[in-house]
């Protein structure tokens, strides 16, 4: 069972194509100029990857803000269920999933595949992997430098900001204030777990979690999340920018 | 006898010369990192221009930020919150006003005021930059047009799109899309425009709506598109006056100097 999932989200489209369950070809591209040329490509490019055709592709499933970019699709899932089906597939007992997403931090409490709970920031951006570009980019830093520069850093500044607009004139106040830039950074990405924490905390997520999105890929902010949360984190088999893509091309599967 | 009155904003600082019965010359500029060092800034400049000296200010009044870090460094005899001072400023200009919406850099606040310019109630934003200077000045950017041509470039729209008004950086990925879309730049601005207005406008629900008159202060003011907006969803008219709308505080600031009985003897 060829299945194929593609999740247009804020910053970046995610496409997972799927054998019987299995990851066996991914894109991810920046989700600038024509979305809907650039849904449509990726979703070739990556059938492409996998050795198939498109005929070989049984079911096509979109989620994500930008899921109505996808030209007729099989299935429309939201990004909540999509993680859900997602962690049961690939860590059953973990039951709390905590997705550092483009926009937003989301919170999800799931069992057997179902979400039952989830708690989204949708009124504010603080967190976000926007936001943590709007602020690392006022510092000359991209994303990929983040967890170096944080090696670096002797402590972690605190920042009292939350949004990230009023927040990138806190930064750079910080900078001609003599702060280290590494300090700085590493206060952004503490501010981040702070939040993504006390949401998880608002919602009575417990037990273990996965941590899911862009954003997790920076080891520092894991890393933070894991001291303030306090309970096991699973790691996760695939790339965690790819879990909602995955686990909505799961929906085309046997067990849909 | 002169009378000085000093703003300290988040982008910008002010400084006002009041002689007690008008407004003998006034000076904005933007901030320096620190507010002494923008109050030395822009009262020093504005002295200068005028041929006059430190010790030619009977009293001066500080507000906003650093206000009392002024007064203890000797830039000003008393310090008063920028809150009073925007209320006296207002009153002074309009005796007849009663609500007045002051929106600048990073932040908002509607103030309303009784027939003495003494404050009745008051609200505040200066924690999200929705609905603030800063949502213009991102959206400006975002749209590749300065600051002070968001405003006549709205009024050219005819056909505005409706937006989130909950964040600058949610609304900053909708107009990017809507751009790329193919949307007509000046329908573009006047949502953005609408938008702000929305905001502001939430804001003076909170404290109860409108008790005319009602006015504007702050650089904000200055978008002309923002104005025309906010009056139809306020249902009333913004009353204009004859001063820099982003003096208000610092008038404010040099008329309580005025009338207060401290100072140089």
């Amino acid at each position: 069972m060829i299945s194929l999932g593609m999740d247009c989200g804020s910053v970046y489209f995610k496409a997972a194509l799927l054998r019987d369950g299995e990851l066996i070809a991914s894109r991810i591209s920046e989700g600038v100029g024509n979305r809907r040329e650039l849904a449509k490509r990726l979703i070739e490019e990556v059938v492409a990857e996998g050795g198939l055709t498109s005929g070989d592709v049984e079911a096509v499933i979109s989620t994500g803000r930008g899921r109505d970019l996808v030209l007729k699709p099989d299935a429309v899932e939201s990004e909540v269920n999509c993680l859900a089906r997602m962690i049961y597939k690939l860590s059953p007992e973990t039951e709390a999933i905590v997705d550092l997403g483009g926009e937003s931090i989301t919170v999800i409490l799931s069992k057997e595949g179902e979400a039952y709970d989830f708690n989204r920031n949708d009124k504010c951006a603080s967190g976000s992997g926007r936001w943590l570009d709007v602020l690392s980019g006022a510092l000359g830093i991209s994303l990929d430098q983040i967890d170096e520069v944080v090696g670096q850093a002797t402590r972690r500044l605190p920042l009292t900001g939350q949004c990230g607009v009023f927040m990138e004139s806190e930064v750079i106040n910080s900078v001609n204030l003599g702060e280290s830039v590494p300090d700085i950074v590493a206060g952004i990405c503490e501010s981040i777990a702070k939040f993504a924490a006390s949401q998880a905390n608002r919602l009575g997520a417990g037990g273990k979690y996965a941590v899911t999105g862009g954003v997790s890929r920076l080891a520092c902010v894991t890393r933070l999340l894991g001291e303030k949360l306090q309970s096991k984190m699973i790691s996760l088999p695939i790339d965690p920018q790819l879990a909602t893509a995955y686990g909505a091309a799961l929906f085309g599967g046997k067990d849909a | 006898m002169l009378y000085g009155g000093i703003d300290v904003g988040s982008l910008t600082a002010q400084a006002v010369l009041f002689d007690g019965q008008k407004i003998k010359a006034f000076k904005s500029i933007r901030v320096k990192p620190h507010p002494i060092l923008s109050a030395e800034a822009v009262m020093g400049l504005l002295l200068q221009e005028t041929g006059l000296r430190w010790e030619d200010l009977k009293v001066c009044v500080s507000t906003g930020y650093g206000r009392e870090q002024l007064q203890e460094k000797g830039l000003a005899h008393k310090n008063v919150s920028e809150i009073s001072c925007h209320g006296k400023g207002a009153q002074w200009l309009l005796p007849a006003v009663r609500t007045i919406i002051d929106v600048g850099g990073q932040d908002a606040k509607v103030i309303k005021v009784d027939s003495e310019g003494e404050l009745v109630d008051f609200v505040m934003n200066d924690k999200c930059a929705a609905g603030t200077g800063r949502f213009l000045e991102v959206m400006a950017k975002t749209l590749g047009v300065e600051l002070e041509e968001l405003g006549p470039l709205a009024l050219r729209g005819r056909n505005p799109v409706s937006l989130t008004n909950r964040c600058s950086i949610y609304c900053q990925t909708e107009v990017i899309e809507y751009l790329s879309d193919g949307i007509d730049r000046a329908d573009m601005a006047l949502s953005v425009n609408k938008t702000m207005a929305e905001r502001v406008i939430a804001l003076v629900r909170r404290v109860g709506g409108v008790v005319k008159d009602l006015t504007i202060t702050g650089g904000v003011a200055k978008n002309i598109a923002v104005r025309r907006e906010l009056e139809i969803l306020a249902g009333a008219k913004l009353v204009g006056y004859k001063a820099d709308s982003q003096i208000v505080g610092a008038l404010g600031a040099a008329i309580i100097a005025s009338r207060s009985n401290g100072g140089r003897p």
